[in-house]
């Protein structure tokens, strides 16, 4: 019972957390045009300066660019309007992130992927050994001894 | 006269490090004690010699022998003496002298500290030689920092301003140096290890104390470069994702998966192969760093240098890692234990998913690096990566990393207990969602960052809740108070303290970089004397300009007064430097740190719900000077204020200390009555 | 089945290499401009002397357009080779020069100073510059008589390429 009575406690409060985020942190954010000039401007590379986006770069360049956004928000463009069109005059080499179509799509989805198949490796892992664990008897399994071998390698 | 002796020096460095090389090879081969005693010798030479080349280049340097190439590119007379002297590794030819220099101090401690195991040491010997034949030749032959200039220059450009605008110009290179040079020394005794085919858990050992020197210098040097790209570069952050950083946090990141991995092996004598294999891959990343630096196929902040040496770096970069999957792929494997585990939710479960999680983020690091290089080989068009990418695909599993490093320490060695389990995680999810309550009751709103800190209270309750689980139970056996409990603890196991502590560093940088990434406040504001502008709490006066000569240096400063809510906090002074032969200025930030209030105003605020702990930067952008009306001229500034921004160099610190505990040899248990720590509970870190 | 890991590996090793490899004949700073072989976006500008120039209205003549500052150090090394083509080719070429990040006071003491006749625009919110891809001066732009880009030189121009430039939309 006592056991039990500590994993409702843990839900509860784990619970609790993701309510009080839910409702709290995802609070209408009153974006102001200021917000979201920035918000465009840091998804952009200032193209004279070092690894910085148009949103902390002093330089004039970056300045005339959010001027331009903060015009082309005002009249009601939307950020990937602005975007696209910087990008048809400057390159795609003007966003700090690859676009997530066409060879992009690597770069975001090779991660996640990696991250999955990954758990469910040793996921497998885990189970075959636990197993091996559970018999009393070991085996040279050679399905083992290829899965150990293939992440010794890895 | 100089230039020719140090370029003997290297010669013949070069020549002794490859001949002792081959000797120590064949020395252990054959077991023939001679040959060994020869590599051995081939060592202490080349430290000499290696040492004589660097004095030379330092005489060179401060006597301004401007015959010498290397000193004719970074060297310039106005320049100040502290520069002068860490201008050795300011450009390229300099810092691989210095790199070899560094690596044959490490060859030399280790050959000195290692007395056991015979049969490893003439091979590790032998590839430590070889690393360093191969920089020398690079300094020998392409990349001769002695080479003679004809007409001798009467003064030289001097270094980069940007190298010469910070003191931590002297700290944080040397640092990093230590820890990717250092990695070559574990990288050696793995290969040992491989080609004689034992890896022991003495050898382990011998691979976990060297490959935690480079680890403490490696996290230093990280965040010392934080702190110097923070102080310097005037943009108000600490890191940009630029592929130099990325290239030292990379081998950092399979360094610690190593650490981590080693102790299932230690305990369960499984995953030899792998956790070998992890060493490895950390000194080739340390490589690839070098390359990538050094070659300019990309273009970065740091890679001030270009040059022709990129494709040796190549050349070395390839061989090691064809070497290194050839001795892994035919020797490995006989390493291992069988995998087997007692149950499926264990401490060596949750070291599996923690090595997946930290080769995932230096995988995702790596692609992001290199994709532009991709892109442009597959389809010719330019594109970057930059911080949006990383901040949406490398921090989640960062964030995961941070859930991992609760649960973990949690989780016993071979079968879990859940009612064990259950009252060890209660308190610390409890912590972790009061800290939540608390952020969101105090207005600090923000989905990631709130879960962020969330996990940092866990985080925080679980280590704590371990360290006092501890002395509560030692302090049952014995009768000794807290502190003498504590201090015993610590002295019988200072690896897992060591490595608890490295833990609590890790919150403290986290915390740091969520609170300074969410909640930093920017303006930029132009005033005329006497004006002011108001940002967060506090409210900037510009008074004067202050210009000031050095010798090699026009500073001007604008002197900014600061008063937060109301109280008068003195001056800042940023400046604009102007340096000879460079037409932009450097602009130098000032900044007003994280602690430096005093308790009894940080208390007060800190009661009223307000943050007091926040770095005020200012950078001075611009100016006008108005001659006939002095007060029409004016001064442009950019403003952040950058919360928690000091946690990161303190958690840094506290890092590096816990890593040094962690080095500590145990103590010696002198009876079986003091052995307070469960058996299944020791050596958790 | 180790081999066979070891041989995956290898490949894999491999492609890193040349991946490597392959940027060393590239100056990663050198850009390839998306403008370039597309018709040239249209602006309505005042110039310094008080009239007002559209591009659209001079379509049928080759035109270059000049974007360049007095604080730049390298639209001085261009100047001269600019000042003796515009001499060559004034009669059948339009030559535009707009200001980029620059105060007016500061362009005409230039312009005194090295000389130089033809038309300067005023471009203040540096719209037309940003809508050429303009992001460090000098960048000059090759226009044909149909309006189309022909070539772009980033960084200072030099007599050789403005000639072969300008055969290219001239000739």
């Amino acid at each position: 019972m006592r056991r039990r009575l500590g994993w409702i406690a843990i839900a509860w409060l784990v619970a609790i957390c993701a309510l009080a985020l839910a409702v709290y942190g995802s609070a209408p954010v009153h974006a102001g045009l200021d917000e979201r000039t920035t918000a465009v401007a840091s998804q952009l590379r200032c193209l004279v300066c070092q690894g910085e986006s148009v949103a902390d770069s002093p330089s004039g360049f970056a300045a005339g660019i959010r001027a331009l956004i903060r015009r082309d928000l005002r009249a009601g463009e939307t950020p990937a309007q602005i975007e696209s069109f910087l990008v048809s005059r400057y390159g795609n080499r003007i966003l700090m992130a690859p676009q997530s179509g066409g060879i992009g799509q690597i770069a975001w989805l090779a991660p996640p992927l990696l991250v999955l198949g990954g758990l469910g490796f040793v996921l497998t892992l885990i189970f075959d050994w636990r197993n091996r664990g559970r018999t009393p008897v070991l085996v040279a399994d050679s399905y083992l001894e290829r899965v150990r071998a293939e992440l010794a390698e890895e | 006269m100089i230039g020719p002796l140090g370029h003997l020096a290297i010669m013949a460095a070069l020549v002794v490090a490859a001949a002792g090389s081959l000797a120590s090879f064949a020395g252990g081969r054959t077991g023939d004690h001679a040959l060994i005693a020869v590599g051995r010798r081939g060592v202490y030479i080349t430290a000499a010699l290696v040492t004589a080349a660097v004095i030379l280049m330092l005489t060179a340097l401060v006597t301004h022998d401007f015959a010498v190439k290397y000193v004719a590119d970074v060297g310039s007379r106005e320049t100040p003496l502290y520069y002068t002297v860490i201008s050795l590794w300011a450009a390229l030819e300099g810092s691989i002298l210095f790199w070899v220099f560094l690596l044959s101090l490490y060859t030399v401690a280790f050959l000195l500290t290692t007395r056991r195991f015979p049969t490893l040491l003439p091979y590790a010997t032998g590839v430590l030689l070889a690393i360093s034949a191969f920089f020398l030749f690079v300094i020998a032959g392409p990349g001769n920092p002695f080479a003679a200039v004809h007409p001798v220059p009467a003064d030289g450009a001097g270094p980069n301003p940007l190298l010469q605008n910070n003191w931590m110009m002297g700290v944080h290179p040397p640092l990093l140096y230590l820890g990717y040079v250092g990695l070559s020394v574990p990288y050696a005794v793995s290969v040992a290890a491989l080609l004689r085919g034992t890896a022991g858990s003495d050898v382990l050992r011998l691979i976990r104390r060297w490959a935690l020197v480079p680890w403490v210098f490696l996290t230093l040097g990280i965040v010392a470069g934080m702190w110097w790209s923070y102080a310097v570069l005037g943009w108000g952050g600490y890191w940009s994702w630029d592929p130099v950083e990325n290239a030292s946090v990379m081998p950092w990141l399979v360094t610690t998966a190593f650490l981590h991995s080693l102790q299932v092996q230690e305990r369960r004598r499984m995953l030899g192969t792998w956790t070998l294999s992890l060493i490895v891959t950390a000194f080739l990343l340390s490589i690839l760093g070098t390359f990538l630096t050094r070659s300019g196929v990309l273009a970065s902040v740091h890679s001030f240098t270009q040059s022709g040496v990129g494709p040796l770096f190549l050349v070395l970069f390839s061989a090691v890692l064809v070497s290194s999957i050839v001795l892994l792929t035919l020797r490995g494997g006989t390493l291992d234990a069988p995998g087997v585990l007692d149950a499926a939710l264990c401490r060596e479960s949750a070291f599996l998913v923690n090595n997946l999680l930290f080769i995932a983020l230096t995988f995702t690091i790596l692609l992001g690096t290199m994709f532009p290089l991709l892109v442009q080989a597959l389809q010719g068009s330019q594109l970057s990566v930059g911080a949006p990418y990383f901040d949406h695909v490398a921090v989640p599993i960062g964030i995961a990393v941070l859930f991992l490093m609760g649960v973990g320490p949690v989780l016993p060695w071979g079968a879990s207990r859940l009612d064990v389990l259950q009252y060890r995680l209660l308190p610390p999810v409890a912590a972790g969602t009061l800290a939540i309550i608390l952020l969101l009751v105090l207005g600090v709103r923000g989905v990631s960052a709130l879960i962020a800190f969330g996990l940092a209270a866990f985080v925080l309750a679980v280590t704590l809740g371990r360290v006092a689980g501890d002395i509560r139970t030692r302090r049952g056996n014995t009768s000794e108070s807290w502190v003498g409990a504590g201090a015993r603890l610590l002295a019988l196991n200072p690896r897992r303290y060591g490595g608890y502590l490295v833990h609590l560093g890790v919150i403290l940088v986290i915390v740091g970089i969520t609170a300074s990434g969410s909640y930093q406040l920017q303006g930029n504001a132009t005033l005329r004397p006497g004006e002011s502008a108001s940002i967060g709490a506090y409210r900037l006066t510009y008074l004067h300009l202050v210009p000031h000569g050095e010798s090699n240096r026009m500073v001007l400063g604008a002197s900014v007064r600061v008063a937060r809510a109301g109280r008068d906090l003195g001056t800042l002074t940023p400046s604009l430097n102007y340096y000879k032969n460079q037409s932009q200025p450097v602009p130098d930030p000032a900044i007003r740190s994280t602690f430096a209030g005093s308790p009894l105003s940080d208390g007060e605020q800190l009661l009223r719900g307000r943050n007091p702990f926040e770095d005020l930067y200012l950078v001075l952008q611009g100016f006008t000077v108005n001659r006939r009306h002095p007060a029409r001229s004016a001064v442009a500034l950019q403003v952040y204020v950058n919360p928690l921004v000091g946690c990161i160099w303190l958690g840094g610190g506290v890092m590096g200390i816990g890593g040094l505990l962690a080095m500590l040899p145990a103590r010696r248990r002198r009876t079986a009555r003091e052995m307070p720590v469960p058996a299944a509970e020791e050596a958790a870190v | 089945m180790k081999r066979l890991i070891g041989v995956v590996f290898l490949v894999i090793a491999a492609g890193v290499v040349a991946l490597l490899a392959s940027g060393f004949g590239r100056n990663p700073a050198t850009v390839r401009d998306p403008l370039v072989g597309h018709p040239a976006p249209d602006f309505t500008l005042a110039a310094y002397d008080g009239t007002t120039v559209s591009l659209r209205a001079l379509q049928g003549r080759p035109v270059v357009v000049n974007f360049w500052a007095s604080w730049c150090a390298d639209c001085k090394v261009e100047h001269r080779a600019l000042l003796q083509a515009w001499r060559a080719d004034r009669s059948h070429v339009v030559f535009l020069g707009i200001p980029y990040q620059d105060s007016r006071s500061g362009a005409a003491a230039f312009l005194r100073r090295y000389g130089g006749g033809w038309t300067q625009l005023r471009d203040p919110s540096q719209d037309t510059a940003i809508n050429f891809g303009v992001w460090g001066v000098p960048e000059t732009y090759f226009i044909d008589r149909h309006g189309v880009i022909r070539a772009k030189v980033t960084g200072p121009v030099t007599a050789a390429t403005l000639q072969t430039d300008l055969r290219e939309i001239a000739g």
